[in-house]
C-alpha cells in the first residue's frame, strides 16, 4: 500500500510568483495514494528538511515528491534527509517545477501552474514504482598512473608519493623534465627552471613510493575507476641502465650528429645521448634509427659498446611490456608548440632568422647551443634589432585557433628581458594586440620590462616579412599613433600557439576521455571539476587539459593528487546504484549494445544455452564498477534486456500514462 | 583535344595584344582550341564596381550568358581584373537566386544556367594544361634567365574568389618557368599591389607602389619580370621611365606577359612575340638566354664558426 | 569630441553589415589590415579605424574620408586579416551607401578618382568596350590637365598600344537595356 508524501516549495518567489502553489498543492492532495501535502518556502533548508523527515515518521510514508528546483541542485539533500528519516533514499523523486515551469512560463500563470500539476503527478505515480537500491561497493587498487613527466607529473606523483601512495611514473622521452626543462629563467620571478626543477626531478628518482619509467609508453588501459589495468611499453634504450654510471664516455665517442630536439634542432647530438646535462635519469639511450649498429648491423661502429668500461651497452635488447594493476589515473601528457608555417607572410620557413620563441628560449639558456648568448640561425652573428610578434597562431580564426594561449605575454616579456641582460646595446620591437598580465606578480614584471629595458610596445599586427640583403624587414602597425611602422630587424622571433600534442587524440582513445576540437582534454565541468573528467578515476594536469603556466600547472597537479588521495581514502568505493543489469533470459548476443556504450562497460559472458545444458552461448555483462547509467544499452536493445534501475519501462511509462 | 571559350577583355586588342596573340599560338602548341565568343562587353573592370551594385553585376553576367552560348567548355579569361570581376559574380549569381533572377532582367540574350566554369589563363595553364604538357613542348630552354613572378592582387585573391595557389606566396607561374628552363627568383613582392586602376587618376600612388616592386625586382636580381595580367604589365612598363625619374635609379627590367615566354620556348619565331610593342625594351632579355644550363651554384655552408666565435669575444 | 549613446541602435552597422555582407563585430581593431594595406598611409581614417567608427554608427566621418575611394580593392587585407573580414566589402559597402546618400569628401584627389569612374563607366554605355584613347583624352579635357601622360601618346600610339579608332559590342541595344534597368535598380544616376 502506497503512501506518498508531496511537498511543494516557494523557492522564495523562483516558484512562488509564476505558480499557484497553494493550488498545486490542493489539487495533488486529491491524487490516490498521496497521504500528505506540505508547501513551504524553502524546503531545501533546515526546517523544510524537518517538514519531511518528521512527515516520514509520523505518516509512515514509503516514497516521497519533493516539488522543487531541478534534481542537480539537490537531490542528494534530500535523498539524505530520507536516510535520516530511515527510508531508503532512492525512494525519492524530484518534481521540477522551478527550471521546467516557473522560470520558462513566466508570461502565463495559469499554464505554469497546470504544468506544475502534471509534473507533480507524473513524479507521484513514478515514485510509487520506484525500488529500494543500494549504494555499490567497489574494490579500489590503490596505486596512481601518472602519464607524462613533465612538472605537472612531477608534482602529481610526489605529491601521492607523500601521502605514501604508490605511483608509476610513466614518461616518453630520455628524461623527465617536460617543457620546463628547456627554459631558460621563468617568470615573474626570473628563477632558473633548471634550478626550481632538478631538486623535484631527483626527489621523483629518489622517492621510495615512486616508480620511474622513462624512455615508455602507455599502450593500454583497461578497466574502470579503482580497477585499472595499464599496459606499458618500456622501449629499448640499448642501455642496461643498472650497470651504467652515466660517466658520458659513449656520447663523447659516438661518431654520429643528429639534430638536437632539446635545442629546437639548433645544434646536433650524437646517437646515443642523454638529452641535458641535468637529465633524469641520467643514463643515454640510443636513437635506433640514427645508430649505425642498429641500422647496419653487428659490427658496425659500436664504438660506445668499446669505450664502455662497465659493458653496459646492450645491442640485443629489445622493447619490454609490463603490466600495472592501477587505481587511478593523472594524464599529464603536456603540449607542443603549433608550427607556424601557414603564416607564409612571415616568410617561416623560407628566412632563417624567422624563429619560434622555444628557439630563442634555448639560444639564451646557458646550457643552450650558444651558451645563452641569441645568434642569428644565417650567420651566427649576434642580433641587435630584435623584433618579437606574439599572437602567432593564437586568437587567429583564419589560422583555425580562436582561443588564447596565455602564456606568451609573459613570457616575450621575459624574453625582452633575457635580451637586454645578454646583449645590452640590443633592443625588443614587441607587437602586441593585449598584454594578459593578470597572474600574481605579473603586472609588476611588465611594468619591470618597459623600464628596464625600454621595449618598444606597438600595438598592432604584423602584416609582411621580407628579406633584404642580411636584415629582415617587418612591416606592422602602431595603432596608438595611428601609422604604418617599418623595422630593419636582426632577427624575428614568433610566439607561436601553444597547441595539443600530436598524439593527443590517440592518447584521449586509449584512455576513454574525449577531447575537444584542438585536441585538449575535456574536463568534467569548466568552472567545478577542472582536474576530472568524465571518466571516473581519471584526472588532468597541466597544458594537456588547456595553456597555463607553471603556478597553475603545479596547482593543478597537487589538487589531482588530492583527489586521488581522496579516491583511495577508503577500501572501497561507493557507486550510484542507478545503473544497467542485463536480464540474460532476454539476451539474444547480438552485442549491439557493446557498440552503444559510451564507457566501454559491457562485456561478454558465457552461459549455459538452456537450464543445465552443457552447451554455451554469449550474452552481454555489463560491469558494474564502470557503468554510468546512460542508458544507451537500454535504447538499443531490440530484446530489452538491458534494465535501467530507477528508470526503468514500468517506471517511466507508468509516467507518460499519468501525465 | 581540349577546348576553352576565350573572353578577350577591351585591353586584349589594344594595350595588350602581344598577350592575346602569344596566348593564341602557345595555346594552340599545347593543343588547346581557343573558342571565341559571337559577342561580349566591358566586365566593368575597378569603375563599375566602385561606383554602381547592380550594374557591375549586369555587365559582367551577360558575358558569362553569351559564354554558356559557346559551349560548356570553361571561359578563360586572360586579363587577371576581369577574371576576378567575372568569377566574383559567378559565384554571387550562383549562390543567390533572387539577385541571380533581378540582375539576369538586364540581359536580353538567355538565362544564366550555371553550366561554364571560370578560370584565369595561369589558373588554366597550371591545372587543365598541366607543368607536364608545358614542359613536354619546350624545344629552346630559356637557360640562364632570371624570372621575378609577378602575380599582382587578382590572380590569387580574394581567397574565396580565386580559390587558386596561395594568396601569399604563390608558386604556379614560378613553376611554369622553371619548367620553361628559366630560373624563378625568390621575389618577395609578388603579390602586392601595383596600384591598379588608379593608373590615371592617382599616377603619383602607382609610382610608389609599383616602384617598390621594380625595387625588389631588382634586388632579388630579376632580368624581367613575367605578369599575366595587363593592368599589372601596363603600370610596370609604361609607367617604368616615370619610376625611375622620379626615384633617380635606373630598372632596365622588361616586363613580359608569361605566355610570350611560353611562346618563346616553345621555338616561336621572335617575331611572334611581339615584342616591339614594350615600352622598356624587351629585345634585351634574348642576349640573357644560355645555350646550355647554367652551373649549379655552390651553396654556402651555414656558419657555425661564427658562433662559437662570438661566444669566445663575450666570454 | 564625439558624443555616445544608445548604441545598441546602430543603423549603420545593420547598413553596412547588410551590403557588405561581413560582421563588422568580429573586428578586435588588432590593426593587421592597416600594416598590409599599401594605401593606409595616404588614407584619411584607416582600415581598423573606419571598423571602429562603424561600431560607433559616425557614418559621417566615415563618408567624409577619402579612404573608401582610395580603396585599391586589393584584397590584401581580407587575405590576412585573423577573422577573416571581407574588408574590401565593407569599404564599398560604405562607399556605396555614401553615393546613395550624396555625400562625397571634399578632398580634389577624391574628385579626380570619381571623375575617372564616371568617364570609364560612361564608354562602356557608349560603346561596349572600353574605347582608351577617349577616355583618356575626356578625363585629361575634364580634369583641367590637358597635357597629363602626354609623353606616353606617342610610344602608345605608334606601338599600337593606344587604338586611334573605337571597338563597339555586336548588340548595343542589349547594351543599352542593360544600362538603363541597371539604373533603375541602382540609386545612381550614371
Amino acid at each position: 500500500m502506497a503512501r506518498v508524501g508531496v511537498f511543494v516549495c516557494y523557492c522564495g518567489s523562483n516558484i512562488g510568483d509564476y505558480v499557484d502553489v497553494k493550488k498545486v498543492a490542493e489539487t495533488v492532495s486529491q491524487f490516490k495514494d498521496v497521504k500528505v501535502v506540505v508547501d513551504y518556502k524553502y524546503m531545501c533548508s533546515d526546517p523544510g528538511q524537518g517538514h519531511i523527515k518528521e512527515a516520514i515518521v509520523k505518516d509512515k510514508l514509503t516514497s516521497i515528491v519533493v516539488a522543487a528546483c531541478s534534481p542537480r541542485m539537490h537531490e542528494k539533500t534530500f535523498r539524505r534527509a530520507l536516510t535520516d528519516a530511515g527510508l531508503n533514499p532512492y525512494m525519492l523523486e524530484c518534481a521540477n517545477i522551478r527550471e521546467h515551469s516557473s522560470w520558462v512560463h513566466q508570461k502565463d500563470k495559469d499554464a505554469a501552474t497546470n504544468k506544475a500539476i502534471d509534473l507533480v503527478r507524473m513524479a507521484v505515480v513514478k515514485s510509487i514504482a520506484n525500488e529500494q537500491l543500494h549504494e555499490i561497493s567497489v574494490p579500489v587498487t590503490k596505486r596512481a598512473l601518472v602519464i607524462g613527466g613533465g612538472i605537472a607529473g612531477i608534482q602529481a606523483a610526489l605529491d601521492i608519493a607523500d601521502a605514501k601512495i604508490p605511483v608509476v611514473l610513466v614518461e616518453k622521452s630520455p628524461s623527465i623534465g617536460g617543457k620546463m626543462a628547456q627554459l631558460d629563467e621563468t617568470f615573474p620571478t626570473l628563477d632558473c627552471a633548471q634550478c626550481i626543477l632538478t631538486p623535484k626531478m631527483v626527489d621523483v628518482l629518489n622517492h621510495p613510493f615512486i616508480e620511474l619509467m622513462t624512455y615508455s609508453e602507455v599502450t593500454e588501459l583497461q578497466g574502470y575507476v579503482g580497477n585499472y589495468k595499464a599496459v606499458i611499453k618500456k622501449k629499448a634504450s640499448y642501455v642496461n641502465f643498472k650497470t651504467c654510471t652515466g660517466c658520458g664516455a659513449c656520447w663523447q665517442k659516438c661518431p654520429v650528429k643528429v639534430p638536437n630536439e632539446y635545442n629546437m634542432l639548433l645544434d646536433k647530438r650524437k646517437a646515443i645521448y642523454s638529452p641535458f646535462p641535468q637529465a633524469v635519469p641520467n643514463k643515454p639511450v640510443i636513437d635506433a634509427p640514427h645508430c649505425t649498429r642498429m641500422l647496419k648491423g653487428p659490427g658496425k661502429c659500436e664504438i660506445c659498446a668499446k669505450v664502455c668500461e662497465k659493458g653496459a651497452v646492450d645491442f640485443d635488447m629489445k622493447d619490454e611490456y609490463v603490466e600495472r594493476e592501477i587505481g587511478a589515473v593523472v594524464v599529464a601528457t603536456g603540449y607542443q608548440l603549433w608550427d607556424p608555417k601557414p603564416y607564409e607572410e612571415y616568410g617561416v620557413g623560407r628566412y632563417k632568422d624567422v624563429i619560434t620563441s622555444l628557439e630563442f628560449e634555448r639560444m639564451v639558456s646557458s646550457n643552450g647551443p650558444s651558451n645563452g648568448v641569441p645568434f642569428r640561425p644565417s650567420d651566427g652573428e649576434v642580433p641587435k634589432e630584435v623584433v618579437f610578434i606574439k599572437c602567432v597562431g593564437s586568437r587567429d580564426e583564419s589560422k583555425g585557433i580562436s582561443y588564447c594561449s596565455k602564456i606568451c605575454c609573459m613570457y616575450s616579456a621575459k624574453h625582452a628581458i633575457l635580451l637586454h641582460h645578454k646583449v645590452p646595446d640590443s633592443h625588443a620591437y614587441i607587437f602586441f594586440m593585449d598584454v594578459r598580465a593578470s597572474g600574481k606578480g605579473y603586472e609588476e614584471f611588465w611594468k619591470r620590462t618597459m623600464t628596464e629595458t625600454g621595449a618598444s610596445y606597438l600595438r598592432g599586427r604584423v602584416s609582411k616579412i621580407y628579406q633584404k640583403g642580411k636584415k629582415l624587414i617587418v612591416r606592422g602597425e602602431d595603432g596608438q599613433i595611428g601609422q604604418t611602422v617599418e623595422i630593419e630587424a636582426d632577427m624575428v622571433v614568433l610566439a607561436n600557439a601553444v597547441y595539443p600534442q600530436k598524439d593527443a587524440p590517440d592518447i584521449a582513445r586509449m584512455l576513454g576521455i574525449s577531447y575537444d576540437k584542438y585536441g585538449f582534454f575535456s574536463e568534467a565541468h569548466p568552472k567545478l571539476r577542472p582536474v576530472e573528467t568524465a571518466k571516473a578515476g581519471i584526472y588532468l594536469a597541466g597544458c594537456a587539459q588547456a595553456p597555463k603556466d607553471i603556478p597553475e600547472t603545479v596547482s593543478q597537479a597537487s589538487a589531482c593528487a588530492a583527489k586521488v588521495c581522496g579516491l583511495f581514502s577508503g577500501d572501497t568505493l561507493k557507486k550510484d546504484p542507478m545503473i544497467t543489469k542485463i536480464q540474460k533470459e532476454y539476451c539474444s548476443g547480438c552485442l549491439n549494445c557493446i557498440n552503444a556504450c559510451p564507457y566501454g562497460a559491457i562485456v561478454t559472458e558465457e552461459i549455459p544455452l538452456g537450464h543445465g545444458s552443457k552447451e554455451m552461448r554469449t550474452v552481454a555483462y555489463i560491469n558494474e564498477g564502470v557503468c554510468q547509467g546512460c542508458g544507451s544499452c537500454v535504447a538499443v536493445c531490440r530484446s530489452a534486456a538491458p534494465v535501467l534501475s530507477g528508470f526503468t519501462d514500468p517506471q517511466l511509462i507508468g509516467e507518460v500514462i499519468s501525465a | 583535344m581540349k577546348k576553352l571559350t576565350y573572353y578577350p577583355g577591351c585591353s586584349s586588342h589594344g594595350t595588350s595584344l602581344e598577350y592575346d596573340h602569344t596566348m593564341r599560338i602557345t595555346l594552340k602548341s599545347l593543343d588547346v582550341a581557343v573558342q571565341d565568343m559571337t559577342d561580349w562587353n566591358c566586365c566593368g573592370a575597378t569603375s563599375a564596381h566602385v561606383m554602381t551594385e547592380n550594374l557591375a553585376l549586369a555587365l559582367p553576367l551577360r558575358n558569362l550568358i553569351m559564354a554558356e552560348k559557346v559551349s560548356n567548355d570553361p571561359m578563360v579569361i586572360s586579363c587577371a581584373a576581369c577574371y576576378s570581376r567575372m568569377k566574383a559574380t559567378k559565384i554571387e549569381m550562383d549562390s543567390k537566386p533572387d539577385l541571380r533572377k533581378k540582375i539576369n532582367t538586364t540581359v536580353e540574350e538567355g538565362t544564366y544556367m550555371g553550366t561554364v566554369d571560370v578560370k584565369s589563363l595561369l589558373q588554366y595553364c597550371y591545372e587543365d594544361v598541366g607543368i607536364d604538357e608545358i614542359k613536354l613542348r619546350v624545344k629552346k630552354p630559356l637557360w640562364g634567365l632570371k624570372v621575378a613572378c609577378y602575380y599582382g592582387c587578382l590572380l590569387t585573391r580574394p581567397k574565396h574568389i580565386a580559390n587558386f595557389d596561395s594568396a601569399e606566396y604563390p608558386m604556379s607561374m614560378d613553376h611554369i618557368v622553371e619548367a620553361l628552363g628559366a630560373k624563378a627568383v625568390d621575389f618577395d613582392y609578388k603579390t602586392e599591389c601595383c596600384g591598379a586602376s588608379f593608373s590615371i587618376s592617382n599616377t603619383e600612388l602607382v609610382v610608389e607602389l609599383t616602384g617598390k616592386i621594380l625595387e625588389v625586382a631588382k634586388e632579388a636580381g630579376a632580368d624581367i619580370i613575367a605578369v599575366a595580367c595587363p593592368m599589372c604589365q601596363s603600370n610596370l612598363d609604361m609607367r617604368q621611365f616615370q619610376i625611375e625619374k622620379s626615384r633617380g635609379e635606373k630598372f632596365d627590367i622588361p616586363v613580359v606577359y608569361i605566355t610570350q615566354l611560353m611562346a618563346l620556348a616553345f621555338g616561336h619565331p621572335v617575331s611572334e612575340l611581339k615584342l616591339s610593342r614594350h615600352i622598356v625594351p624587351a629585345e634585351p632579355m634574348l642576349g640573357k638566354i644560355l645555350n646550355e644550363p647554367p652551373q649549379e651554384e655552390k651553396k654556402v655552408k651555414p656558419v657555425k664558426k661564427a658562433v662559437a666565435k662570438t661566444v669566445e669575444e663575450t666570454e | 569630441m564625439i558624443k555616445l549613446n544608445n548604441l545598441h541602435h546602430n543603423p549603420f552597422l545593420e547598413a553596412v553589415n547588410k551590403k557588405s555582407g561581413a560582421d563588422v563585430l568580429d573586428c578586435y581593431q588588432c590593426g593587421k589590415c592597416v600594416a598590409t594595406c599599401p594605401v593606409s598611409s595616404h588614407m584619411d581614417i584607416t582600415p581598423r579605424q573606419i571598423m571602429q567608427y562603424i561600431k560607433l554608427n559616425q557614418k559621417t566621418q566615415v563618408y567624409m574620408a577619402n579612404s573608401t575611394w582610395f580603396c585599391l580593392t586589393c584584397s590584401s587585407c581580407s587575405a590576412r586579416c585573423p577573422r577573416e573580414i571581407e574588408i574590401p566589402s565593407v569599404m564599398e559597402a560604405c562607399r556605396h551607401l555614401a553615393i546613395e546618400e550624396n555625400v562625397y569628401p571634399n578632398s580634389p584627389k577624391v574628385k579626380e578618382i570619381k571623375r575617372f569612374h564616371e568617364i570609364f563607366i560612361d564608354m562602356v554605355k557608349k560603346y561596349g568596350k572600353l574605347y582608351e584613347l577617349r577616355m583618356m583624352a575626356e578625363y585629361n579635357i575634364r580634369s583641367g590637365n590637358f597635357f597629363k601622360d602626354i609623353a606616353l601618346a606617342p610610344a602608345a600610339l605608334f606601338k599600337g598600344k593606344l587604338k586611334l579608332f573605337p571597338e563597339k559590342s555586336k548588340n548595343m541595344k542589349a547594351i543599352d537595356k542593360m544600362f538603363k534597368m541597371a539604373e533603375e535598380l541602382d540609386k545612381v544616376k550614371v
